[in-house]
């Protein structure tokens, strides 16, 4: 679905069309849960946040501006939806470290053999719990370029903000986040 | 042996990586940075795990059945948030007075309407009995006010006029020579107040003190037919009488039985 097709049929469902409601969700619903994959590193809970955003769309579609991208408008709810995901994981790891993973990784990997997905999810556990200990704008820039891999420049007009401006705040960002893993790797 | 790289020149060129803009040259003298610093090692490490899969190669890995059952699990969700939402029928229900309400309201409208409007039917049927009436009046008066051609007509009009003159003495007890002149002027000019019978009485029990002008007078009004209205108040002026003076309508009266029982 390009852009023109899915603003439409927002607009259509923002009426009161179900059926372009079940459009929506049925073509734009595996991009999202890949998405929320990066966030949690785990399919069932990509899945479950995935639905939760489609819920918030439904309630609050009359909220939509049609002069603005859907997409847009949708990845915004989802982003932060996985981010308080996140949030929420954070405050559980304060109370009882250890105790329970951001994602569960319940759900095996589809890449590589057991062992180097093994390896993997325990990483990008590790990075998850990292994000924790950033800025709210470092985060907000290190999850949209190098977590959900989007162009630095195109994320620099979304923020709203200069792309040095943007380039020094993610080198401090990564910086920051490699410290705390390098951190957490050696309490291990 | 060429010469190693520090911390920021490995971080700078950490992004062209991805670029594939790195020559093999470049990307050797990278990972051997890596090897003696834990933290470009580690950011490397990142790099590496977040560029492994672009965004296209993980949308294809979603397994297709949680795609699928994405839509099922949104419209069991949403419906179970709209059962438990106050809906608007429930709204309605919760309102329950408000249909019998406008119930009761829309009979009372129907009945005050046809109330009103057999109102207005009956007032419409009064003024038309009024306006026939009025009709019907200004008809008799015409009737009245028309020169007697017919003696039947002339003697239904001045009798009716004699007993009004009846009726209003029968209210007083005295009447003044003044009332009496306006109430002769009002009547029909040949209305008989006192028959032949009447005056022959009422001459004679004139008490002696009355003048010989008034027998004459008396006897020669009545030398016909009585005496009639025109008459009276004629006689009553020529004779020049008190007007303050006061008589007692019933010896008026007593003397007019017979002009009334002749019609």
């Amino acid at each position: 679905m390009d852009e023109r097709e899915i603003s439409a049929l927002a607009v259509a469902y923002q009426r009161g069309d179900e059926r372009s409601f079940k459009t929506l969700v049925d073509g734009l619903s595996r991009g999202l849960i890949a998405m929320a994959y990066r966030y949690t590193g785990d399919w069932e809970w990509a899945r479950d946040l995935t639905q939760e955003t489609w819920i918030k769309v439904h309630d609050r579609i009359h909220s939509y501006d049609p002069a603005r991208s859907f997409r847009g408008w949708l990845l915004t709810v989802h982003r932060n939806g996985c981010l308080d995901h996140l949030r929420r994981a954070w405050v559980r790891l304060e109370s009882a470290p250890g105790d329970e993973a951001i994602g569960g990784y319940a759900a095996a990997s589809s890449f590589g053999n057991p062992h180097e997905d093994l390896e993997r999810r325990e990483f990008h556990e590790r990075l998850l719990v990292a994000l924790g200990e950033l800025s709210e704008s470092q985060r907000q820039v290190f999850v949209r370029v190098d977590l959900e891999q989007n162009d630095q420049r195109e994320v620099a007009e979304a923020l709203g903000m200069k792309f040095t401006t943007l380039r020094t705040t993610l080198h401090f960002a990564r910086k920051r986040l490699a410290a705390v893993l390098v951190a957490m790797e050696e309490s291990l | 042996m060429k010469k190693g790289i520090d911390c920021e020149v490995f971080q700078d060129q950490l992004d062209a990586l991805s670029g594939e803009a790195l020559s093999e040259e470049g990307i050797d003298l990278l990972r051997r940075h890596a090897a003696t610093c834990s933290e470009c090692a580690t950011l490397l490490r990142m790099r590496e795990h977040l560029a492994e899969t672009s965004p296209g190669n993980l949308e294809a890995a979603v397994p297709g059945a949680l795609v699928d059952s994405v839509w099922r699990r949104v419209q069991a969700e949403i419906a179970v948030k709209e059962s438990r939402r106050p809906s608007r029928a429930s709204g309605w229900r919760q309102a329950g007075w408000l249909l019998p309400a406008l119930a009761a309201a829309s009979v009372v409208l129907l009945i005050g309407t046809g109330f009103l409007l057999g109102e207005l039917r009956r007032l419409r049927d009064r003024e038309a009995l009024l306006v026939q009436e009025i009709v019907d009046h200004e008809r008799r008066v015409s009737r009245l006010d028309r020169p007697a051609d017919s003696p039947l007509l002339l003697r239904r009009g001045t009798l009716s006029a004699a007993r009004a003159w009846q009726r209003t003495l029968e209210r007083r007890e005295t009447v003044s020579i003044e009332d009496l002149t306006e109430m002769l002027a009002s009547l029909p000019s040949r209305t008989t107040l006192f028959g032949q019978s009447d005056v022959e009485a009422l001459i004679s029990s004139l008490p002696l003190w009355i003048g010989s002008a008034w027998r004459e007078a008396l006897e020669e009004v009545s030398a016909e037919d009585g005496i009639q209205a025109s008459e009276l108040l004629e006689l009553i002026l020529r004779l020049d009488i008190d007007s303050s003076r006061r008589i007692p309508s019933a010896r008026i009266l007593s003397f007019s039985r017979g002009a009334l029982r002749a019609g």
